[in-house]
């Protein structure tokens, strides 16, 4: 037990001793008399999972040639298997929860393939029916509209993964420890709540908090707001040259205190469903002298150079190590699913995202990304338009394509992209 | 083009835009009250709920409510698309296609926030199951009703 953690370990404690109460005790007055449950099955499991096979085309990204006028260069196919998924999801006793899911991201690659990964892996107990439950493990937060179901829906339900959660550029990390979260029913809306920590990117001695509240009215509408904060400072995932960070500390920071708001809304009606959030990350970060040092290697645009180096001249030394800035994000989507017989459905989208951070290089191995980074001002706009089509339930094609605009080298351009991805999601008989 | 620059720098503008937006869709969206006299829920007879609403059976079925009364878990139970009442029940009651709703729980299913309906072809697996699962829900045509033995459920009209 760490004793410079005191709230975190009572935290634990109050929850322990929770858990224990019978999460039964309000059925005397609710009707159910003296209800109890038949014999259940010692373990009620599901398994379950799917493949996402991918192929992308950027047509042509632009760079500045040694004449200082802006080129184009060619960008190869790219072949992947982004999601290969086994999911286990099931109750003990009919009451405690439990999921696990363990993933093979970019499969795909003959020499680049990544082992076997747990994306999520945690149990749930309640603690007091729908009011309050408690989940512990490796999860993913309860943030916006799309943390929690991210991996499983690019095909399924057809969208781009939103900027807040694209992994070139993540706003904050995607996955926690303890959440406690519960729902209200009030007449037709149902009040969900959640808060959550856990190792996130946080420094000995930091407490990150993960809070998410939304209404939900039958189902057809959706709003609420997200916040997180860093509960001091917190630490890179990943050193300059490593590759994206895993959460919201740029690689080049020593240390970093952030916070992440925003809202997020949902309408369904029919087969009609549009969304949108905006979302912001405060930073109050040191840079680290060193790493600062090797961005002078990073192909930097003048912009950067001038942020990062005095007088914009790498050999002069860094610009100021610490820095305030804010990172922003917004979507807005919007799609329509035609059904097709009693099985089968197109459903055509479109999406406009908007990303921003003045932070940001364009050398992904350095921690940077290739649309933000490579833009003058660090911000982009990209309209997507596609179409999923599913003949049967269990299997999704998507086409879609994309095209990005931003200033770069003094004027507006736009590059485009095109995506196919094929998804078949499988289940074993219960 | 200027003027989406000048709105994307303000984030805040921009979605408060978009969700105005959205709202008018929805309600422009929304249809008149359909009927539902067709279609009856069917209970176990041990769960106290006496009425349901329209709304009701819709949070209960798009997962926003996961206990009866907040305490014995909600276990759905849904027809194969074949059935007349999976028509009647997606159209009337819920309001949207069985394609929508499948690939709604697809993606609770898939993120570990509950597990798919069991589908049933048949009134009678229906009732069969919701007799032997306390906090089990199903649905069937009302005409469906004369065909099964009714004992250990309990039938209830969507209002």
């Amino acid at each position: 037990m760490n004793p410079e953690r005191p709230h975190f370990f009572l935290l634990l404690a109050l929850l322990g001793t929770a858990s224990v109460l019978p999460s039964t005790a309000l059925a005397a007055d609710d009707g159910w008399g003296d209800f109890e449950p038949p014999p259940q099955k010692t373990f009620d499991t599901h398994v379950y999972g799917f493949i996402d096979s991918y192929a992308e085309k950027v047509a042509q990204t632009p760079y500045r040639n040694d004449a200082g006028e802006t080129a184009w260069e060619s960008n190869p196919y790219e072949f992947d298997v982004l999601n290969f998924n086994v999911m286990v999801q099931g109750s003990v006793h009919g009451k405690y929860r439990y999921f696990f899911n363990l993933a093979a991201p970019g499969a795909g690659g003959a020499s680049s393939d990544q082992a076997l990964g747990v994306r999520n892996a945690w149990v749930e107990a309640p603690l007091a029916g729908s009011l309050l439950s408690v989940r512990a493990g490796k999860m993913y937060r309860r943030f916006g509209l799309y943390n929690e179901v991210l991996d499983a829906v690019p095909t399924f339900i057809g969208i781009e993964p939103p900027e807040l959660f694209d992994k070139d550029h993540l706003m904050l990390t995607r996955t926690t420890n303890l959440m406690l979260m519960g729902s209200v029913p009030v007449g037709d809306v149902v009040l969900n709540y959640s808060v959550s920590t856990g190792n996130d990117e946080r420094s000995p001695g930091s407490i990150p908090v993960g809070v998410d509240v939304f209404v939900d009215v039958m189902g057809s509408i959706k709003v609420g707001s997200s916040f997180y904060t860093t509960g001091g400072s917190a630490g890179p995932s990943h050193a300059v040259g490593d590759g994206s960070p895993r959460g919201g500390v740029a690689n080049w920071m020593a240390e970093d205190n952030y916070k992440v708001f925003g809202g997020y809304a949902q309408v369904n009606a029919g087969g009609f469903i549009g969304q949108a959030e905006f979302w912001q990350a405060d930073h109050d970060a040191t840079r680290d002298e060193a790493s600062v040092a090797m961005l002078a290697d990073a192909d930097l645009n003048d912009r950067q150079l001038d942020r990062f180096f005095t007088g914009g001249d790498p050999t002069k030394g860094p610009a100021a190590l610490n820095v305030q800035y804010s990172v922003r994000t917004a979507y807005v989507r919007a799609g329509y699913q035609v059904p097709i017989g009693k099985n089968a459905s197109i459903t055509p989208y479109g999406q406009a995202d908007y990303y921003s951070n003045p932070e940001t290089i364009s050398q992904k191995d350095f921690g940077g990304d290739s649309e933000a980074g490579i833009s003058d001002d660090g911000a982009f706009f990209k309209y997507t338009l596609g179409a999923v089509i599913r003949p049967v339930p269990q299997v999704a094609l998507k086409l879609d394509g994309s095209a990005h605009q931003m200033q770069f080298n003094g004027e507006t351009v736009f590059f485009p992209e095109a995506r196919v991805s094929l998804s078949y999601m499988w289940q074993l008989k219960d | 083009m200027n003027k989406l620059l000048k709105l994307g720098r303000r984030p805040f503008l921009a979605a408060a835009i978009a969700a105005l937006m959205l709202l008018g869709v929805y309600s422009a969206a929304v249809t008149a009250e359909p009927g539902s006299d067709d279609v009856v829920m069917v209970l176990n007879a041990r769960n106290p709920t006496t009425e349901l609403s329209r709304s009701e059976v819709k949070s209960l079925y798009m997962g926003s409510t996961s206990f009866w009364n907040g305490v014995v878990p909600v276990q759905l139970v849904v027809r194969t698309p074949e059935a007349a009442a999976s028509e009647a029940f997606f159209e009337q009651v819920l309001g949207l296609s069985a394609q929508r709703f499948d690939g709604h729980w697809a993606s609770r299913q898939l993120s570990g926030q509950g597990v798919a309906p069991v589908k049933l072809a048949t009134s009678d697996e229906v009732v069969n199951r919701v007799r032997s699962s306390p906090g089990a829900i199903g649905f069937v045509l009302a005409s469906e009703m004369w065909e099964v033995k009714p004992d250990g459920v309990r039938v209830v009209e969507v209002k």
